[in-house]
């Protein structure tokens, strides 16, 4: 296993055996996220420009959730809510 | 009077007076090197408005490589984008103006704020914020909140300068003459230089232009302040051996530099000592012959850059035990961090094209006289501390220092390069001409 650091972040990558094939598997240990690459996905890496990197990058720790509707704290509050 | 502006107290509006009306009689007044009242003025009048050197590109040669520097009192990235560029984008996130980066040297392809997480791009772009649609919902333009690059930045040779006011001009235009000096050494072989390793660095009680004039001038204190090198045979026999060379400097400019060549009967190997191959090679890369010509004569190069860089390239030897001699680089940044306070970065330097044997003997001359715990080192730093604790004492900062060393020396007419040159390099003269451009900015 490989571990790389800079100022920002740590991740750990390590090559995996599957029954037929092999994988690179790429964690981030402080996020808890992981995923596990072919090598064809890591072939479509090669050609990348900074600019794939800076959008996924847009969410820097990580997706934020789609359809989480933020709601005021006051709707749970019964005193004058919807439940008085 | 008239000269002075306003817009500064009496008490330093008379000062500057006594120092302007001292300076081509060779008296300057000891509380320049200490006062607090002047450290701001020099921040405003001349670190934002010089070109200051940064980094070499030997130090951030990659996509990604970064080092912090700092011009006045901003902390500047000084960074290799994915494209190529080197940029100086100042280390202040736009958000809530934290740090964006911490760590002094590295590789980052973006950089995320440690306090909300806005995350940058390597040229400044930022690309990423937090719960940005909650957030601050669809006005939003993250194309307006880039990180701010240093004002100037130019490259000569693979020095990296940044200057802080828009309307400075050109690098070049700036250097002028001294370039002739420079490239003695940034020319020296076609491969150009590389650092050898990170900067040491190093806080000292005192003023960055008395460290600086012992590069840019100051070869008489060799004789007294080194004495011990002498007598354990490492420098010269001769007490006087700084003096035999030229000191030359740039009128207009506030540059100089010292060039010296052997002492009278020293058997030393010509062009510093350099491998033969190294003396070759440069025949091909200076710009001009007189060039080679001078640098096959030097053993000892010395060139300050106003306001506050410098570089010492002298013969030496790696330790007591080795044959022969292995000249060092030593690049210098003087940086003024308080009154009476500066921290020193110090790079060692070599052609990139050298051979790795003398690459490791030269990193040894170098860390063994002029890094931090170096001999020649310490001897200065003891110094230069007491001088600027006088400066500021009652009765210290009123005295006028003595600057009168070399008044009454003629120009030599047959020095092969540009500046005004003299033929004895024990002389003020560098140190005048350094006294007449600060005193011009910080009236300006």
């Amino acid at each position: 296993m490989l571990t790389l650091t800079n100022e920002f972040t740590t991740v750990t990558v390590e090559k995996i055996a599957t029954r037929n094939g092999e994988r690179l598997r790429i964690t981030s240990p402080r996020l808890g996220y992981s995923i596990e690459l072919d090598p064809l996905e890591l072939e479509s890496l090669t050609w990348q420009t900074v600019e794939t990197f800076s959008r996924l990058l847009s969410t820097p720790y990580g997706p934020d959730e789609d359809g989480v509707e933020a709601r005021p704290l006051s709707d749970l509050i019964l005193f004058g809510g919807e439940h008085a | 009077m008239a000269r002075i502006k306003t817009g500064v107290s009496p008490r330093l509006n008379q000062m500057l007076e006594e120092l302007l009306e001292g300076i081509e009689d060779g008296l300057v007044p000891a509380w320049i090197f200490n006062d607090p009242e002047l450290f701001e003025l020099e921040q405003q009048k001349i670190f934002s408005r010089s070109w200051v050197y940064m980094a070499h590109e030997s130090e951030i040669p990659q996509a990604g490589d970064y080092v912090l520097r700092y011009v006045a009192n901003n902390p500047y990235i000084v960074v290799r984008g994915e494209d190529g560029a080197v940029r100086a984008l100042l280390d202040m996130c736009r958000h809530r103006g934290m740090r964006v980066c911490r760590a002094e040297l590295g590789n980052a392809s973006h950089f995320r704020c440690p306090f909300h997480g806005w995350t940058y791009r390597n040229d400044g772009r930022l690309v990423g914020v937090p719960a940005e649609r909650e957030a601050f919902g669809p006005g939003f333009d993250k194309a307006e909140w880039g990180l701010r690059p240093i004002p100037r930045l130019e490259v000569f040779d693979g020095m990296i300068f940044g200057n802080l006011d828009p309307q400075a001009p050109p690098l070049e235009e700036w250097l002028g003459e001294i370039r002739w000096y420079l490239e003695l050494v940034t020319k020296r072989s076609p491969a150009g230089l590389e650092v050898l390793g990170p900067p040491q660095r190093w806080v000292v009680n005192t003023d960055w232009k008395l460290a600086l004039e012992t590069f840019l001038s100051d070869s008489y204190h060799t004789l007294m302040t080194h004495r011990s090198l002498i007598e354990l045979g490492i420098a010269p026999k001769d007490a006087k051996y700084a003096m035999y060379g030229e000191q030359i400097h740039i009128p207009g400019k506030g540059h100089g530099s010292m060039v010296v060549g052997a002492p009278p009967g020293a058997k030393l190997p010509p062009f510093w000592g350099y491998p033969e191959e190294m003396m070759e090679r440069s025949k091909a890369s200076y710009p001009s012959r007189e060039q080679f010509e001078t640098a096959k004569e030097t053993r000892i190069l010395l060139v300050t850059l106003f306001p506050n860089f410098s570089f010492h390239n002298p013969i030496r030897k790696p330790d007591h035990k080795y044959q022969g001699t292995v000249p060092m680089l030593t690049f210098r940044v003087w940086h003024p961090l308080g009154p009476g306070r500066i921290e020193i970065f110090s790079w060692a330097l070599v052609e990139k094209d050298a051979p790795d044997w003398f690459k490791e003997k030269t990193r040894h001359s170098y860390l063994r006289f002029f890094g931090s715990s170096g001999t020649f080192e310490q001897d200065d730093t003891e110094i230069w501390s007491h001088v600027a604790h006088n400066a500021s004492s009652s009765q210290g900062r009123t005295l006028r220092l003595n600057y009168r060393m070399g008044l009454s020396l003629e120009p030599d007419p047959n020095w092969p390069g540009p500046g005004v040159a003299y033929g004895l390099n024990f002389t003020d003269a560098n140190m005048r001409n350094f006294h007449r451009r600060y005193v011009e900015m910080l009236l300006s």
